[in-house]
């Protein structure tokens, strides 16, 4: 009688826990597709949003763009010069008066530096 | 726990039957069999439930499948997108399962715009469990569609090739039939690594692209031209960097472009490119000995070889030494160097540099040269100033690069190398003969007299080669109908790209005062374009007079009567 009851214990423990497994994994196999289901709408998403950013970054309208709006022109030679080529930003005490007087603007100087 | 079993059993099931109890062991009877049909209907229940539920959840998931067979893309150097997927929504049903054919006809009629009534009818009377109803469903029409919740009507995801930027490299993507297969350009030649859904990264660069395309443009309007061609060279790795061919189209209106359009000018389009191939007879002539910088040509009478004669545009009464006759372009100077190069040697070094067969590029658009069979007297002085040999704009970029650059001649590509990569190179020319031949280019460019001067963009060391020719029509030459070609290398001083322009037919204008040669029409171009993109490739303007620059150019030669001292550049 003893052992009837201890295996009928047994067996009941097993199958609940085979029942939980069971439900665990449709759980997990749902959350899974439903994942798997997300990945590819966002797939998606990604792929049109880079079509649409391609399409409106395409170099004829951006030209277009600059053109119309900022009416830029290429840079001069004149215009670029190299960072060494820059003299060392000087201390304002070991600055003498004659240095004082200089600025950029006085001597009609356009300084653009490209990195 | 034994007890409240046996308790139970003794309740439902007693032993000894008492009449006094039997009206309790009925109700727990009862009690007992409801909940046991309850559990019965409600497990049933959920069964159902959950059944509707699988078919539903399994058919959403599967519309992620299509993604694994989806084609590469093809992208830019910089990884910018040239061709892409974008994804679209299919609507088809199955007819099998569709219940109320007459229903189905009159909701989905109205909204579809390539069916009527009647093809619906055929359609979905069709014995089989596929038809396709719609290919390309807007998302406004899908959401409708949805909400009619029609019975047997199903959407899935497909895709369309898409070409984002328009017409920027029209001619290097190509294009794809209905089943995505490539039938052009890259789509074609790299199809199967696209289907198996690699990426293909390009080495044009967009940016440069678009701006080579668009100064060439500007000229071909300027000029009433009916055409032209553009080609950047990267000369260290032989990557092309721009190929442009005009007019081009919008690949995703590929079905709407006629023949002429579609033709690839800069790789399969076969011009002769007059007097540009003079710099390559230059540096000929210097690698074989045949003549010297300083050496100098008898050029003042026309030469006749067999029936020819060959004049000069701009004659001259004095001899012209070597980088003279660069400089005024003289095609009897030219001429006479090739007399002493040879012919077998001077075919020999064509063949070298590439120029007697078909280039190969990765796009299925590239022809073999026009070159004659039989290498005659005439064949090789006319060849010295580029007649009778008609090549891609694409094949005098690479030969270009070799005889101005490091003086190898290397396998140019398509598709972005990286540095392991080892490209077939050959060892044309010296680097000795290359540094005096890039030296002279920019002269032709620099110097006063020279016929290049429109290309010069300051600081950026420009030097090149304008070649004029007239376009052979129906067995003569058309005096009418011009191929105005600029070649130049840049900057000279450290030589980095190869850039070719030509403009096929340009008219002379009035404010060209009429001319419509290469220095006119091409070479403003080269100038413009060089503006815009050394910025872009990281090339910085240099001050010419500096003693470093001096020392990297070959200086020691006399041009006119003066020294060519780069003050008088």
């Amino acid at each position: 009688m003893r052992l009837i009851l201890l295996s009928a214990l047994i067996l009941s423990g097993l199958g609940t826990t085979l029942y939980q497994v069971k439900t665990s994994i449709d759980d997990r196999q749902r959350n899974l597709r439903n994942l798997k289901f997300q990945i590819s709408n966002t797939k998606r998403d990604i792929a049109v949003l880079e079509a649409e950013w391609a399409y409106i970054s395409r170099p004829d309208r951006i030209m277009k763009l600059s053109n119309d709006l900022l009416q830029m022109t290429p840079i001069g030679q004149d215009r670029i010069l190299e960072l060494d080529s820059i003299p060392m930003r000087i201390e304002l005490n070991e600055m003498d008066l004659e240095r004082a007087s200089f600025s950029p603007k006085k001597q009609g100087l356009d300084i653009r530096v490209k990195e | 726990m034994t007890m409240l079993l046996n308790k139970i059993k003794n309740l439902i099931l007693p032993t000894h039957p008492d009449p006094a109890q039997s009206l309790r062991v009925a109700e727990a009877r009862l009690v007992i069999g409801l909940f046991l049909a309850l559990a019965v209907f409600v497990s049933i229940g959920v069964r159902v439930v959950e059944l509707a539920d699988d078919g539903a959840s399994a058919r959403l998931a599967s519309k992620g499948i299509t993604e694994k067979t989806k084609r590469g893309r093809i992208l830019d150097r910089e990884g910018r997108l040239l061709a892409g997927n974008l994804p679209i929504t299919l609507l088809h049903a199955d007819p099998s399962e569709i219940m109320n054919l007459n229903d189905t006809i009159a909701k989905l009629a109205p909204l579809l715009k390539h069916h009527d009534k009647e093809s619906l009818q055929k359609l979905l009377t069709k014995k089989t469990r596929y038809v396709e109803l719609n290919s390309q469903l807007p998302p406004k029409l899908h959401s409708k569609i949805l909400h009619l919740g029609i019975p047997g009507v199903y959407f899935s995801n497909g895709a369309v090739r898409i070409y984002p930027r328009d017409n920027a490299a029209a001619h290097i993507l190509g294009h794809v039939d209905v089943d995505n297969n490539g039938i052009a350009g890259i789509e074609k030649s790299m199809n199967a690594t696209l289907t198996s859904g690699v990426d293909v990264t390009l080495s044009v660069d967009l940016g440069l692209q678009a701006v080579v395309r668009h100064e060439i443009q500007k000229q071909i309007s300027s000029f009433e031209a009916i055409g032209g061609a553009g080609v950047l060279l990267d000369i260290k790795s032989g990557e092309i960097l721009a190929m442009v061919s005009l007019p081009d189209f919008n690949p995703n209106k590929f079905s709407l472009v006629n023949d002429d359009v579609r033709f690839n000018r800069a790789a399969k389009g076969l011009y002769e490119m007059g007097s540009t191939f003079k710099v390559l007879n230059t540096a000929i002539a210097l690698e074989t000995g045949a003549a010297t910088t300083s050496q100098r040509f008898e050029v003042s009478k026309p030469l006749r070889v067999s029936r020819f004669t060959i004049t000069d545009y701009h004659p001259r009464k004095k001899p012209l030494n070597v980088p003279e006759i660069l400089v005024y372009s003289s095609n009897i100077g030219s001429a006479l160097m090739a007399e002493s190069i040879g012919a077998q040697t001077q075919r020999a070094y064509m063949e070298k540099l590439g120029l007697l067969s078909r280039l190969e590029l990765e796009i299925p658009e590239t022809s073999r040269p026009l070159s004659p069979k039989r290498w005659h007297r005439t064949t090789t002085v006319t060849v010295s100033y580029g007649h009778g040999i008609s090549v891609s704009p694409a094949h005098l970029a690479s030969a270009i690069a070799a005889a101005s650059g490091t003086g190898q001649w290397i396998q140019p590509t398509l598709l972005k190398r990286h540095i392991s990569d080892t490209p077939l190179r050959l060892r044309v020319f010296s680097s000795e003969t290359a540094r005096a031949v890039r030296s002279m280019m920019r002269l032709v460019v620099s110097h006063d007299d020279g016929t290049g001067n429109f290309a010069e963009a300051r600081g950026y060391m420009v030097g090149g080669k304008t070649g004029t020719s007239e376009k052979i029509q129906a067995g003569s030459y058309n005096k009418k109908a011009n191929i105005a070609t600029f070649v130049a290398t840049f900057p000279v001083h450290d030589p980095r790209y190869v850039l070719v322009v030509l403009v096929d037919e340009p008219k002379g204008q009035k404010h060209s005062y009429g001319y419509a040669t290469a220095g006119w029409v091409a070479a403003p171009a080269i100038r413009r374009i060089i503006q815009q993109i050394a910025p872009i490739l990281g090339v910085f303007p240099v001050d010419e007079t500096s003693p470093s620059i001096r020392q990297s150019l070959l200086l020691d030669f006399t041009i006119g009567d003066k020294e060519a001292t780069l003050v008088s550049y």
